[in-house]
C-alpha cells in the first residue's frame, strides 16, 4: 500500500513541520570527530608530516573516543565537557601545530587532563542503565590509567594506529578536513535559508577540489539549494544526473524525496 | 597514497582495498562519509536532543566499527540505522533522568540554545512542533513513518532496512499518520488560540 505524503499532500501545517526537518543540520565538525574517534579520521584528516606528530594524532582520536564512550555511562549533558577536552587535546591538535601538540602529551597526557576537569554534574544521578559498549572506558579507568594505555583502550581492535602508524598514513596529503569545513558552512546557509550564500559557497567549494572527496555530499547540497532557492528545474536536471549514474547511492533515496512525488518514474529505474 | 586514490576510496564503494590501507578502516571512513547525516537527522526525529545528537551519532558509528566483520556490505545502512534507534532510546532515557536531577542554571546551561537569527530561530522553532509530534508516536510507529515521510524511504525499502514485512510496515505507518494528523490537529488548533507560541 502506497500512502500519499504529508510532507506533499498534508495540510500546511503537516508540509511545514515535516519540511523543516530536511535542514536540520548537526555541529560543524561532527563528521570530522566521528571520523577522529573512530581512529581512520586519525589517518585520513592528518596534516602532520612527522612521525611523532602522527602519533599524537592516533592519540588524539583516541582520546575523542574515550571522551565519548563516557557519554554512554555517564549521561548527555556533560558530553560537552569530555569532548572539548578531547577536542583540543586529540581532534584540535591533529589539525593545528604539531610542536604544541607534542607538548601537551609529554607533559600532560589526555588521561590527566580528564582527571582534572570539572567535576561532570550527572555522574552520579545517571549512570544508571548505561547502554552495553564495549567500547566504552570506564571513567575510572580513564581518568587513572597511564596515557600510555588510553589509546590502545579505546581504539580497541585498531592498536596499528596507535603504535605503527602506516609510512602511507603518515604521507597522505588529504584535502578531507577543508572539504568537510566547507560544506559545514554550506549546510549553515542552508539552515538559515540563505540559499544565495549556500549556492556561492557550492561554487567556491567546486572550484577548490575539483576532483573532491565529498562530491557526492555536495552535489546533494546543491540539490537542496536549488530546491530552497526556487530553482526546481535545476534541482531535477542535476538530481536526474547524478541518479542515473548513481542509481544506488545512500543519496538516492534522499534525492529521490526532495525532487518530489512519483519521481521513480520520472527518474527511471533505480536500483533497489 | 595520493588524494585521487583516497578520493576513490571514499566514493567507490566497490574499489579493492590497496593492501596499505586496512580494509576495516577504509570502510569505516566511507560509513561515517556516506550515512553521518541520514544518521544525525535519524536520531534528532527519533527524540535525541540537538545538542546531544553528535555524541549519539559518534556512539552509533562506534558500535558499527566493532561489529564490522558482522555487517554485510549491502545492510550497513539498516545496521546503522537500527543501532541508531537503540543509541536514541538509551540517550533519551538518560537525558529524561538527567532533566529530573536538574533545576535551575544547570537547566539552562543545557538546554538554552545560543541567541539565534530570526529565520534560524524559526526554523528550530518548526522543528520543535514536529519532534513534539513524534513524540506522540509509540518508538516502532516513529522509526517507520520518519524513514517514510523524512527520509524519503518507500514501504519495501522500509520492511527491508528493518527487517519487517512489508504489510507491517503498512500497519504501522497507516496507524503513525493517524497518530501524527491527530496530533497535528490539536497543535494547530493550540496555535490558532495562541498557546505554545
Amino acid at each position: 500500500m502506497t500512502f500519499p505524503r504529508l510532507s506533499e499532500a498534508g495540510t500546511e501545517l503537516e508540509r511545514e513541520l515535516l519540511s523543516s526537518a530536511r535542514l536540520d543540520v548537526g555541529r560543524q565538525d561532527g563528521l570530522k570527530r566521528t571520523l577522529l574517534a573512530l581512529g581512520v579520521g586519525a589517518g585520513a584528516i592528518s596534516t602532520s608530516t612527522s612521525t611523532a606528530a602522527a602519533g599524537v594524532v592516533a592519540g588524539g582520536g583516541a582520546a575523542a573516543a574515550g571522551g565519548s564512550a563516557l557519554v554512554g555511562g555517564a549521561g548527555v549533558g556533560m558530553v560537552v565537557k569530555w569532548v572539548a577536552i578531547a577536542a583540543v587535546v586529540g581532534g584540535g591538535a591533529a589539525l593545528s601545530a604539531a610542536p604544541v601538540v607534542r607538548h601537551i602529551r609529554a607533559t600532560t597526557a589526555p588521561a590527566a587532563v580528564a582527571a582534572r576537569a570539572p567535576k561532570p554534574v550527572a555522574d552520579s544521578r545517571t549512570a544508571a542503565e548505561p547502554v552495553p559498549d564495549r567500547t566504552s572506558v570506564p571513567p575510572a579507568l580513564a581518568a587513572s590509567a597511564p596515557a600510555s594505555r588510553i589509546p590502545v583502550l579505546s581504539l580497541g581492535a585498531r592498536p596499528a594506529y596507535v603504535g605503527a602508524p602506516s609510512p602511507v598514513l603518515l604521507q597522505r596529503r588529504s584535502t578531507l578536513p577543508a572539504e568537510l569545513s566547507m560544506l559545514d558552512r554550506v549546510r549553515a546557509s542552508l539552515a538559515a535559508r540563505d540559499t544565495a550564500a549556500a549556492l556561492g559557497q557550492l561554487d567556491a567549494y567546486d572550484r577548490a577540489f575539483p576532483s573532491s572527496v565529498m562530491a557526492d555530499e555536495a552535489l546533494v547540497l546543491r540539490v537542496d539549494a536549488l530546491i530552497a532557492h526556487g530553482d526546481r528545474a535545476g534541482a531535477a536536471a542535476l538530481g536526474r544526473q547524478f541518479l542515473a549514474g548513481h542509481p544506488a547511492s545512500p543519496h538516492a533515496p534522499h534525492l529521490l524525496h526532495v525532487l518530489g512525488a512519483n519521481n521513480r518514474d520520472r527518474f527511471g529505474p533505480i536500483a533497489e | 597514497m595520493n588524494e585521487a586514490r583516497l578520493a576513490g576510496l571514499v566514493a567507490a564503494p566497490n574499489l579493492e582495498t590497496p593492501a596499505d590501507w586496512p580494509a576495516d578502516a577504509t570502510r569505516q571512513a566511507r560509513m561515517a562519509a556516506q550515512h553521518y547525516d541520514f544518521i544525525w537527522r535519524s536520531l534528532r526525529r527519533l527524540g535525541v536532543a540537538e545538542q546531544a545528537a553528535d555524541d549519539a551519532a559518534q556512539r552509533v558509528f562506534l558500535i558499527a566499527a566493532e561489529k564490522m566483520a558482522r555487517i554485510a556490505p549491502d545492510c550497513e545502512r539498516s545496521f546503522l540505522f537500527q543501532t541508531a534507534v537503540r543509541v536514541a532510546m538509551s540517550v533519551r532515557r538518560t537525558y529524561a533522568q538527567r532533566r529530573e536531577a536538574m533545576v535551575g542554571d544547570e537547566l539552562d546551561a543545557v538546554i538554552d540554545p545560543s541567541p539565534l537569527p530570526d529565520a534560524m530561530a524559526e526554523e528550530r522553532q518548526r522543528r520543535r512542533y514536529l519532534d513534539e509530534l513524534l513524540d506522540a508516536l509509540p518508538m516502532d510507529l516513529r522509526t517507520v513513518f520518519v524513514l517514510y515521510e523524512i527520509e524519503g524511504l518507500d514501504s519495501p525499502e522500509i520492511a527491508s532496512m528493518l527487517e519487517l514485512a512489508v504489510g507491517t510496515v503498512a500497519s504501522r505507518l497507516r496507524r503513525a499518520r493517524d497518530m501524527f494528523r491527530r496530533a497535528a490537529e490539536r497543535l494547530r488548533t493550540r496555535l490558532e488560540r495562541g498557546v505554545g507560541r
